[in-house]
């Protein structure tokens, strides 16, 4: 592998040497360069020296570890000569820390690295040594790395390592500190992949104490484990089993473990197919839809987009639709955000003549909705239903709510429903984009804050880059051109801001017939800042494009160098030069 | 039901320095670890000292000792509000240890700080890399118990922090000021839930602030809250987000005849607590105790007068502002009794039911110095009574029948 490049501006050995400072900071960097130290040093160095050297590091704030495990997890293999059993024991130790993010990077580490080991009776040697020794660590929070690495390897040892591993993970489910059972319930899912080498009654046992289990994030997880057993053969045998146990999460006594379940709702369809959604979970969604818990009917209007593939067409008219007349007027705004980014994808299903008469009066409510977030949550749906019942219908609801958007008092709000326009371009077209649309746009490029007019500026390279240069420059740029008349001298250096934006889509002949003329008698204006400006365009225009772009780019800046302002001077200067 | 005699264990100060207390030695918080190995005090100097039974053969109770300390707050000064942020620590819980690494939580009035004290080896460069680029020789410089900040939970509550309590499992945090009941993950600090807010929408009509919470003592998913109106709630996670609006409502209704100027004050809850088997609540203000079942919550079963001759001091207390003074209540391991403290460096055992009051009082002496207060109590309170010796923290241990009170710089230790 080639040797990487020390871009630090640090010495090797002072950034070896950091390591071990005492601002924080600096152990960063260091850490964040070990790949470099490696390289330099070449790696039978790094491997007998470097990779012990961490260890002495494994001590340090959550911080400089979560940047050790992200460091070692690049490249490292290559640079200790191919050899990762080499990195292991680091790997290992990183298990045992107390944040959660550094032990799962390191367990999924390890699992890589003994992916690469050629030996497979290493590996499984290896692999039943590190789990062990986790598994019998102090340190409980070892035992989240165990949980992670058990599934991983599974099918990979003999039989009588096999039972020893199941016994291993009987023993977490059981395990009095709350945590472990936890992580064991997490990972479970990974675990019933591989039925049938785990057993029925091995998978029934396990499921059967969590869902007794009083801690709701123990009872949680079961819904995974559920879904991948259901995409086993062991779906086949306990189907009984594995629905009823469903159920019971979905009726659970705490909001938290019913919340989960129907955020795996999609999932859980996938996998009992559409048949075995509609008999036994249905009903449950348009339960939730109704809970008490504000939580529950975000959660359950959150995923009408993806259940609605799963549902008959007449069950969403008749069942599901009635109920969402109560939600889009929620008294909390996130449930009717909800709501709103999902409504809309009932459309294609019901087709038009439905979607006018029930789709659209939910639509039109929310499209008033007093929450501006909900709003602009809708328009980023709106093909969906355009699609359906064409654009101009739409149009005479849709700009006036847009044009109240645009002009929102909070600057966020309207720096959020410019980003709308470039979904209308892609998904509807340029007939969506008529004079009225357009006008909100240039307001926007007038806009008082400089957030907004920065906001417009980019999505105005988003249209050109969708809808083409011609389009853009007959109805959108001419226009734009014009704010070089304006009085105040930062709506005239919008025009050169644009510029830099949208090079790359320019042609050379726009550049020299329409940009070129704006330069030159920009060059003369009589603000500073606007002239230093015009130097900045010019070079990017001259280095972006080249060719015959950058005689003309040359005799701006010559006339700019004998420029009356200093500044203006030197950067037309510096300017010429680099060219 | 068996009275509880409860007698001097151990005391760690002498009447030397208590008579001339500078205020930052003054103990400000006390919570014992939950196997009672530690016990941690908090002061108003910021700092936290830990002390340990050290762990022998025999099998009579060992005497705890000093094992360390660290600087867990500083001053700060707020500069949005152009106020002191005061060092002092509210509150000490601690998290199940790992090996032989404690975690314990501590607060002010603004920040929670999650501290890991570990036996580490401080280690220093002593030859830096060179030319060869050969790895940095270190040298062990200290070794021992060396306290570490783990985590930092973020300055989120706009008013003075007056609990912090963990939940039986450690996944979550709870903290209270005067208007919002916080929900942390240990795991993320960065992200907190609100489980009760009590900001009205004017502030103007702001008439009820939170004074405590804390969560029950196995059931991870149910917490209380007290207020100023002396009103307790009882709160449920499972069944809501926002827990305030299932909460379950524990408050005796005024009886106007008995109102009074102080009545608005004292009724405040200062403190309370869950007894041991979660069947009973405990909630001290400041003249009384009030016993609650769960079960029955239109009145309390009991109400105990802690100390009646206070009663008639009350203008005096108002005057010298010890009206305004908080006091801790912890229950017994049997959860038949609750001990909470008092002026003069006194503290009373009493049962349940209201029956058997004893008012121990804290002294130098080694001595047991214990009387019995029957209800209807009257007594002069002369110039010796001492309204500056608060006994306002104390804690239980979780495994055996002992108490730690603090009494302003002294600790104190009983055992039944």
């Amino acid at each position: 592998m080639p040797k990487i490049e020390n871009t630090t501006g640090m010495p090797i050995n002072l950034i070896i040497d950091e390591l071990k400072s005492d601002d924080i900071r600096k152990r960063i960097h260091s850490v964040k360069h070990l790949d470099l130290i490696a390289s330099t040093i070449g790696p039978d160095r790094t491997k007998n020296e470097l990779i012990p050297f961490i260890q002495e590091l494994l001590d340090d704030d959550d911080e400089v570890l979560i940047e050790l495990v992200d460091s070692l997890s690049r490249n490292f293999v290559e640079l200790v000569g191919g050899q990762a059993q080499v990195l292991l024991p680091t790997f290992e130790a990183l298990c045992r820390v107390e944040d959660a993010s550094v032990r799962e990077k390191a367990a999924n580490q390890i699992k890589k690295c003994l992916t690469q080991l050629p030996d497979q009776k290493k590996v499984e040697e290896l692999s039943i040594g590190i789990i062990k020794r986790l598994n019998d660590s102090d340190y409980y929070m070892a035992k989240n790395a165990v949980a992670i690495l058990i599934p991983a390897i599974f099918n990979q040892v003999s039989q009588n390592n096999q039972n020893d591993l199941i016994n291993i993970i009987l023993k977490l489910s059981q395990d009095q500190i709350p945590q472990v059972r936890k992580f064991t319930s997490m990972y479970f899912q990974d675990l019933v992949k591989h039925f049938p080498l785990i057993n029925e009654t091995f998978i029934q046992n396990i499921l059967n104490s969590f869902i007794k289990d009083e801690q709701d994030f123990i009872r949680m997880y079961i819904v995974d484990a559920l879904i991948q057993s259901s995409k086993t053969p062991f779906f086949q045998k306990q189907q009984n089993f594995i629905l009823n146990m469903f159920k019971q999460l979905a009726e659970d006594q705490s909001w938290r473990v019913r919340f989960y379940f129907c955020d795996k709702l999609a999932e859980i369809g996938e996998a009992v197919t559409k048949d075995g959604y509609r008999k036994n979970f249905q009903n449950y969604h348009l339960k939730f839809l109704q809970d008490a818990e504000p939580e529950m009917k975000s959660i359950a209007a959150l995923k009408i987009e993806r259940v609605s593939g799963l549902m008959d067409p007449e069950d969403i008219l008749n069942k599901l639709i009635p109920l969402l007349k109560t939600i889009q007027s929620d008294t909390n705004a996130f449930v009717r955000n909800a709501l709103a980014s999902s409504v809309l994808a009932l459309c294609p299903i019901i087709g038009k003549k439905n979607t006018s008469e029930q789709i659209l009066p939910i639509f039109l409510t929310l499209l008033k909705d007093q929450d501006s977030e909900v709003r602009i949550t809708l328009f980023k749906k709106l093909s969906l239903i355009t699609n359906v019942l064409g654009v101009d219908s739409l149009s005479q609801s849709v700009i006036p709510a847009l044009t109240e958007l645009a002009q929102d008092k909070n600057w966020r709000i309207r720096a959020s429903t410019i980003e709308v326009l470039s979904f209308f371009a892609r998904a509807i077209g340029p007939e969506f984009l008529s004079d009225k649309v357009l006008k909100l746009l240039l307001d926007w490029m007038g806009d008082k804050v400089s957030s907004v007019r920065q906001t417009a500026i980019q999505q105005t390279a988003q249209l050109i880059s969708i809808l083409g240069l011609a389009w853009a420059d007959k109805n959108l740029l001419t226009k734009i051109w014009a704010f070089q008349s304006i009085q105040n001298y930062l709506h005239r250096l919008t025009v050169l801001f644009t510029i830099n934006q949208i090079t790359s889509q320019l042609t050379n002949d726009y550049i020299l017939k329409t940009i070129v003329p704006i330069l030159q008698a920009m060059a003369k204006d009589s603000v500073a800042n606007i002239r230093s400006n015009v130097c900045r365009t010019s070079i990017q225009l001259a280095k972006e494009k080249g060719g015959n772009i950058a005689d003309p780019m040359k005799k701006i800046l010559q006339t700019l160098s004998d420029d009356q302002d200093a500044e203006v001077k030197y950067q037309a200067k510096s300017a010429l030069e680099s060219l | 039901m068996k009275k509880q005699d409860w007698k001097f264990m151990q005391v760690f100060g002498d009447k030397a320095s208590s008579d001339n207390v500078s205020d930052e030695d003054i103990i400000s918080a006390v919570q014992f670890e939950r196997t009672g190995r530690f016990l941690g005090l908090g002061d108003r100097a910021g700092r936290l000292i830990v002390f340990e039974v050290p762990q022998t053969k025999k099998k009579d109770k060992a005497e705890y000792q000093y094992l360390t300390e660290l600087q867990s707050h500083t001053r700060e000064f707020d500069f949005l509000k152009s106020t002191d942020i005061e060092e002092k620590i509210n509150q000490i819980q601690w998290l199940r240890g790992q090996g032989k690494n404690m975690y314990v939580l501590t607060t002010n009035d603004k920040t929670v700080k999650l501290w890991k004290i570990s036996e580490k080896n401080v280690t220093k460069v002593i030859k830096p890399s060179g030319k060869d680029l050969a790895m940095p020789k270190l040298q062990v410089v200290e070794s021992g118990l060396i306290p570490s900040v783990r985590k930092v939970f973020p300055n989120l509550h706009n008013y003075h922090i007056n609990s912090l309590t963990a939940s039986n499992n450690e996944e979550f945090v709870l903290t209270s000021d005067d208007l919002k009941v916080y929900l942390w993950s240990v795991e993320q600090p960065s992200k907190a839930f609100v489980a009760v807010d009590l900001k009205p929408e004017n502030l103007d009509e702001l008439s009820e602030v939170i004074t405590s919470s804390t969560f029950h003592p196995t059931l991870d998913n149910q917490f209380l809250y007290t207020t100023s109106k002396g009103i307790i709630k009882l709160c449920d996670m499972r069944k809501s987000g926002i827990c305030d609006n299932t909460a379950i409502t524990m408050a005796e209704p005024e009886d106007p005849a008995k109102k009074n100027f102080f009545t608005e004050i004292v009724t405040s809850i200062s403190d309370a607590c869950f007894s041991r088997n979660g069947k009973y609540i405990f909630s001290r203000d400041f003249l009384t105790v009030k016993v609650w079942d769960i079960a029955m919550t239109n009145k309390p079963v009991a109400t105990v007068q802690v100390f009646e001759p206070l009663k008639s001091k009350l203008c005096d207390l108002y005057e010298n502002e010890c009206i305004f003074d908080k006091f801790s209540i912890a229950s017994t391991l049997d959860s038949n009794s609750f001990i909470t403290g008092n002026f003069n460096s006194t503290f009373h055992v009493v049962d349940r039911m209201g029956e058997c009051n004893q008012q121990y009082e804290l002294n130098f002496n080694k001595k047991t110095i214990v009387r019995q207060i029957p209800p209807k109590y009257f007594e002069n309170l002369g110039s010796s009574y001492d309204f500056n010796r608060k006994v306002q923290k104390l804690s239980m241990c979780q495994t055996q029948n002992l108490v730690a009170i603090a009494c302003l710089n002294c600790l104190y230790f009983y055992t039944a």
